[in-house]
């Protein structure tokens, strides 16, 4: 019985053990910020961006879209369709900050500049190697060109990262 | 007399678990990053927010790339030209990346308040350049 307790208040610590470690770890593991989502949109021609950190890898990618089917002319819906547009006009960048207790703002880790593209997608990314344990966010920049550029940032969540 | 020994394990494990969260608090972000700031603040090797000459650099945004795209379509066209005539391995890339950044130091090896950032250019080759600080 004395035995049986004893295995029992042996099994309740490593529990605690592997969930505090477990905690411990949590920021190392799989993580990832993404946002997503309608940047601009004027009805004929929307911006839609995806900015993501995952794994490592920081990417961002932006679509042209618009309302309007361009062959059937079926009903219209909201940023429903892809737009193509010609290479160049498509441009998109991101941004990795990390949080700076010790001045209370956000400081740049890592950037990837405008690249620009064409069709009605275009994405970029590349693998970071971060700027050690802290919050972390990222920043997504998509525009499309369209008699001036279109478009506007995307800022996801900030998580704790271990690295 | 196994027993004393094992709450011992569990409270400094419960303690690490305890002052980690607690750490992680008080880190915790005020607000959420502004890409419209003109200024930024870059992180050192370490990760903090870098010093030089004992003084917060901030640099400008457009220096790193700016936040609005800058070339028309047009004029990026023509880049990725030149950078797929240029380059010996063809990237697609026309602007550079940064990740990484250090005090400049003059030939005597004093910093002069300014900023050298580890590049990879379009190319893929690596490269230091130097960003003007704009910190008073």
């Amino acid at each position: 019985m004395k035995r049986h307790r004893a295995g029992s208040r042996l099994r309740a610590i490593a529990f605690v053990c592997v969930v505090v470690l477990a905690g411990m770890a949590g920021g190392a593991g799989a993580h990832s910020l993404i946002e997503a989502g309608n940047i601009y949109d004027s009805g004929n021609q929307c911006v839609w961006g995806f900015t993501s950190q995952q794994h490592a890898y920081n990417s961002a990618i932006t679509r042209s879209l618009t309302n309007e089917m361009p062959i059937f002319q079926l009903p219209r819906t909201a940023c429903a369709y892809a737009n193509p547009r010609p290479n160049g006009y498509l441009a998109t960048r991101w941004e990795s900050l990390k949080w700076g207790p010790n001045v209370g703002r956000w400081i740049m880790c890592g950037t990837q500049g405008f690249e620009y593209g064409g069709g009605s997608e275009h994405g970029i990314g590349r693998p970071t190697t971060g700027c050690g344990a802290g919050y972390y966010a990222l920043v997504g920049s998509h525009y499309v060109y369209n008699g001036g550029w279109l478009g506007g940032h995307l800022v996801t969540g900030y998580e704790w990262l271990s690295w | 007399m196994r027993s004393p020994v094992l709450a011992g394990v569990a409270i400094a494990a419960l303690s690490v678990g305890v002052g980690l969260a607690a750490s992680r608090s008080t880190e915790e972000p005020m607000h959420v990053p502004n890409p419209a700031a003109e200024e930024v603040m870059l992180a050192d090797r370490f990760g903090n927010a870098l010093r030089c000459r004992g003084r917060f650099v901030l640099v400008r945004r457009s220096d790193l790339g700016g936040s609005v795209p800058t070339m028309t379509p047009d004029q990026a066209v023509q880049s990725q030209t030149r950078a797929r005539l240029g380059y010996p391995v063809a990237t697609g890339r026309i602007s550079p990346s940064f990740e990484g950044f250090s005090c400049a130091k003059n030939a005597r090896g004093v910093e002069t308040g300014d900023v050298v950032a580890h590049v990879t250019e379009p190319s893929g080759r690596a490269s230091m350049r130097t960003l003007e600080s704009t910190s008073d």
